[in-house]
């Protein structure tokens, strides 16, 4: 299968879930196609994107604790 | 609302097939590998879920609130175990392949720790949304996290981190 071939099938199921789900949709699929782009260039590199991903789990931790403390709860740890 | 999250876990499974069954790239240097695609695929579950955080916040904020505080607080709780396995199985992950595969225990209890709790969102997540639309559209980010979970899975039982 060509490089060609998978992206086409590619945007054809991420079009199927677009006019499915709607609007969420389109948001999901924009960064799974990013994802898909960026694994399209060639080497990725593990570290950059494990530590910017970790960034992401500590900035989501850290806003759930926010939350949390504003509405009264215990932070979760 | 099951139909359509098993057109998501299709979608994702069948872009995950797709390149594991055609790994011919651009940069014929520099091929990409199935254990380098698993990465990619663990931070698109990482920034779902933090999509996903973010609007059952704003629509907690709303007044009246779409989704009642009771309801944030259970969506969010589960959300944060899923941040943190996944934290801790990015530290794993990051470290390469080779040290991904002596710890595939660890890395098999994370990932079951991630789908457990992504599980409980589809069957309880949406339970106290009254707005239809709303309902929907946390259901979507809901069935996309879950069905990133489960192309880890495959991802690394592809790259040979997994049996």
């Amino acid at each position: 299968m060509s490089n060609n071939t998978t992206a086409i099938a590619t945007i054809s199921v991420v079009g199927q879930l677009i006019g499915t789900l709607g609007p969420v949709a389109i948001d999901l699929a924009l960064k799974i196609k990013a994802l898909i782009e960026q694994n399209n260039l060639g080497s990725v590199d593990i570290k950059t994107v494990g530590d910017s991903t970790i960034a992401v789990d500590d900035a989501g931790m850290t806003e759930i604790n926010q939350w949390l403390t504003e509405h009264g709860y215990d932070k979760l740890s | 609302m099951k139909k359509l999250q098993k057109l998501i876990v299709l979608l994702l499974l069948t872009v995950v097939l797709s390149f594991t069954a055609c790994r011919h790239n651009t940069n014929v240097a520099n091929p990409t590998t199935p254990f380098q695609q698993v990465l990619l695929w663990n931070k698109g579950l990482s920034e779902a879920n933090q999509d996903l955080e973010k609007s059952v916040r704003a629509l907690n904020s709303t007044v009246p609130p779409v989704i009642d505080t009771e309801t944030t607080k259970n969506i969010l709780t589960a959300q944060f175990k899923i941040f943190k396995a996944d934290k801790a199985l990015t530290k794993i992950l990051e470290q390469g392949p080779e040290y991904s595969s002596g710890k595939a225990a660890e890395v098999n209890d994370l990932i079951k720790e991630i789908n457990g709790s992504a599980t409980n969102l589809v069957n309880t997540g949406t339970v106290g949304i009254k707005n239809p639309a709303k309902q929907q559209e946390i259901s979507g980010y809901i069935s996309a996290i879950s069905g990133l979970g489960q192309t880890l899975v495959v991802g690394l039982q592809v790259a040979g981190v997994l049996k």
